[in-house]
């Protein structure tokens, strides 16, 4: 009863025009920015974190959820009419897609992949609220030690899986994280750490200039020094989501759903592995006469690659919200947000701001029918946005960096530090390293910190073979973070 | 570029041919043995680095409190992840491949590419940009019957800077880059500033 009021409040909140008016303008904002190439949701994400300083609590939450939404499935619009991903996770839309779109079929290629984008929202927001109890229930067994082995877990397994066949390279990103983590004040003692006499540097690196510099001017330099034509879009025809023709891809669309919600829920795994192992599973489990159609332009495809992308959204909530962990690089930017307004997220969120976890599901489904529409309508101004040359585009984006990095302290020495990070973050990129592990890393060092240091004062009189007997949750920990490594050394390793 | 890699779509497509993921941030697309040789012993490097400050940091009350406990394991986990890179390049190419090539020469190859010089250009312009905002300290206000017109240091610096960098990559006429330019700054401040009344840098 109480918490039907407390949906019902939050509600009345969500569905005042001018939050539904915010949410609009964050999903048009993503999908604009998801289309376009080479401007990944990541770095829509940090860099409209800047943009929601200025706003309240709720209506920062609701300007953030629409961005997210929005921008995985922008992504799909550039892939299916020029046959360039807008965002990393539209590759398999792009093959199957822009095949369909060359037989003059782009309309209903977008129309599938628009219905798919909207069924995985619904299947990630549908597992998001039924999974979050139990794991809330779980995560309030967590002590020192267990919170200790979780962060160092989301961190390990971040590494792993954005590092592709080189799981090494993805830790040492994470565990380079975890120095910048250490810098400034120590938690327990107030002893400086790695600060080398500088004051500034004794309040600590704050993530959301690092995730500005990772992600926006990393990118920046990437993209704009290539000097490449803009593309020239294919014909889109009437775009209708043929609802009738997906419902015979029911069962494909709730496997991807699954897939695209759990994989959404390990730290550091994107809608990126979610897309390419629902394409990949699908094309698998395909009818025969189906899966000759896959590479060729395969609507059933495309509903595996959509649906388990947006899943993804809904999944990477999952362990933000309820541990504190973020699902993906994107999920790191929403916390960033919410932690900016004050939310406490992890394991007391719903005892330390009561009712916001239902005012994001509520976001995320406003976002998601706002999607539907939006998508719709911004196909044909897409069109128009894909002639301009991304040598036009991208050095506009350069003051929005500055000015998000400057806006969340109004310090400058974030602007530097945005900077820095933004030049180390390209020579990682050029040495084959992942950025991803190393912003998770930066937001968990501190609660790995000062959780190990309190578990071992538990420990200090204790055996090895009590810590093991006595703390089942942290034993199981340990087994899960030593099977993550063995993975990532002897198997994963080993496909090269 | 200078060592002929695959484009991160093409990488993409391909590890989706075979059933393989490369990487949420298109993997090791750009790495080469030498340059995994040497990443293995800078972070080798920097793990022994971060050692010795955390011993440096002291023991306050209990050895299981003190500040550097996790930096100290980091740093060396460090070590050892240097150390397993590599071992790792080493088994995979060989270490003479690790080893191969001049680094004088590679440096000289990288410069003389042109997408690495405008990379690096375009990396000193954006630091230019940056200190010079930094140190700029403006705020204009034009008070009207209607309307408070306010020109910043924001402007006044981000308008040529963007001005310059798309003249030099988009290569469109003068006048249209200065209208896109100085369009899409103001577009901006006027956004952050009246719309969600956030401060710009450079405005005081």
């Amino acid at each position: 009863m109480f918490e039907l009021q407390e949906v019902l409040a939050q509600a009345a909140i969500a569905f005042q025009p001018w939050m539904i008016f915010v949410c609009l303008i964050g999903v048009t904002l993503g999908i604009l920015w998801g289309a376009m190439p080479g401007l990944s949701t990541t770095m829509a994400m940090a860099l409209l974190i800047g943009l929601s300083v200025g706003m309240s609590q709720h209506v920062a939450i609701m300007f953030m959820l629409g961005v997210y939404t929005g921008s995985v499935f922008g992504g799909a619009i550039s892939a299916v009419l020029i046959n360039i991903p807008g965002t990393p996770d539209a590759v398999p839309t792009m093959i199957e897609g822009h095949a369909l779109a060359k037989r003059g079929e782009g309309g209903l290629a977008l129309g599938t992949a628009i219905m798919g984008s909207f069924m995985g929202n619904w299947i990630g927001i549908i597992l998001l609220i039924a999974f979050i109890p139990a794991i809330l229930f779980l995560a309030l067994q967590f002590r020192s030690w267990e919170m200790f082995l979780l962060s160092m877990w989301g961190i390990a397994i971040c590494g792993s899986m954005s590092a592709g066949d080189m799981p090494i390279k993805g830790w040492i990103s994470g565990w380079i994280g975890l120095l910048i983590s250490f810098v400034g004040l120590d938690a327990i003692h107030g002893v400086p750490r790695f600060t080398f006499g500088v004051r500034i540097l004794e309040d600590g690196i704050s993530y959301i200039p690092l995730l500005i510099g990772l992600f926006g001017l990393t990118e920046i330099l990437k993209v704009l020094p290539q000097y490449s034509p803009p593309g020239i879009p294919s014909e889109v025809g009437k775009v209708v989501p043929p609802l009738k023709k997906l419902i015979g891809y029911t069962r494909t669309a709730v496997r991807s759903g699954i897939v695209g919600t759990i994989i959404g829920a390990i730290p550091g795994a994107g809608a990126n592995v979610a897309s390419f192992l629902s394409y990949d599973i699908g094309r698998r489990r395909a009818k025969p006469e189906e899966r000759k159609k896959w590479g060729k332009g395969s609507y059933e495809a495309i509903v595996s690659a959509e649906v388990a992308n947006n899943a993804n959204v809904g999944g990477s909530m999952l362990p933000t919200l309820t541990l504190g962990i973020p699902g993906n690089a994107a999920a790191a930017a929403i916390l960033a947000a919410l932690e900016m307004k004050n939310v406490v997220v992890g394991p007391t969120i719903q005892t330390e701001n009561p009712g916001i976890i239902f005012f994001i599901y509520i976001g995320l489904i406003i976002a998601n029918f706002l999607m539907y529409f939006m998508a719709i309508a911004l196909i044909k101004p897409c069109v128009k946005l894909f002639s301009l040359p991304r040598t036009l585009l991208m050095p506009l984006i350069i003051p929005i960096c500055v000015m998000g990095a400057f806006a969340v302290s109004l310090n400058y020495f974030d602007v530097y530090l945005m900077f820095i990070a933004g030049i180390a973050g390209y020579i990682l990129h050029r040495f084959g390293f992942p950025l991803a592990p190393m912003v998770l890393a930066v937001i968990l060092g501190p609660l790995a910190d000062e959780n190990l240091r309190r578990a071992l004062l538990v420990f200090e009189d204790r055996s090895f073979w009590w810590i093991i007997s006595e703390r089942p949750i942290g034993t199981i920990l340990i087994v899960i973070v030593l099977y993550t490594f063995y993975d990532g050394i002897f198997r994963r390793g080993k496909t090269a | 570029m200078a060592e002929g890699q695959k484009s991160r779509i093409e990488a993409d497509i391909e590890s989706l041919e075979k059933g393989v993921f490369t990487g949420e941030e298109g993997g090791d697309e750009r790495s080469t043995p030498r340059k995994d040789f040497i990443a293995s012993v800078a972070v080798a490097v920097l793990g022994i680095f971060a050692m010795i400050l955390s011993v440096r940091l002291g023991n306050p009350e209990s050895i299981f409190t003190a500040p550097g406990v996790l930096p100290f394991i980091t740093g060396a986990s460090l070590v050892v992840m240097g150390a397993g890179l590599f071992l790792k390049t080493k088994r995979r190419y060989g270490m003479d491949e690790m080893l191969a090539g001049d680094s004088l020469r590679t440096v000289r190859n990288y410069l003389s590419d042109p997408e690495a010089r405008r990379t690096l250009m375009l990396m000193l312009v954006i630091f230019a940009y940056v200190m010079i905002l930094g140190q700029t300290d403006l705020d204009w206000r034009f008070k009207t019957a209607v309307y408070t017109f306010r020109f910043s240091g924001f402007e006044l610096i981000s308008i040529p800077f963007i001005f310059f960098i798309l003249r030099f990559f988009w290569r469109s006429t003068l006048l249209n880059c200065f209208l896109v330019a100085t369009g899409i700054v103001v577009f901006l401040a006027v956004v952050f500033r009246d719309g969600f009344q956030i401060l710009l840098p450079g405005a005081g």
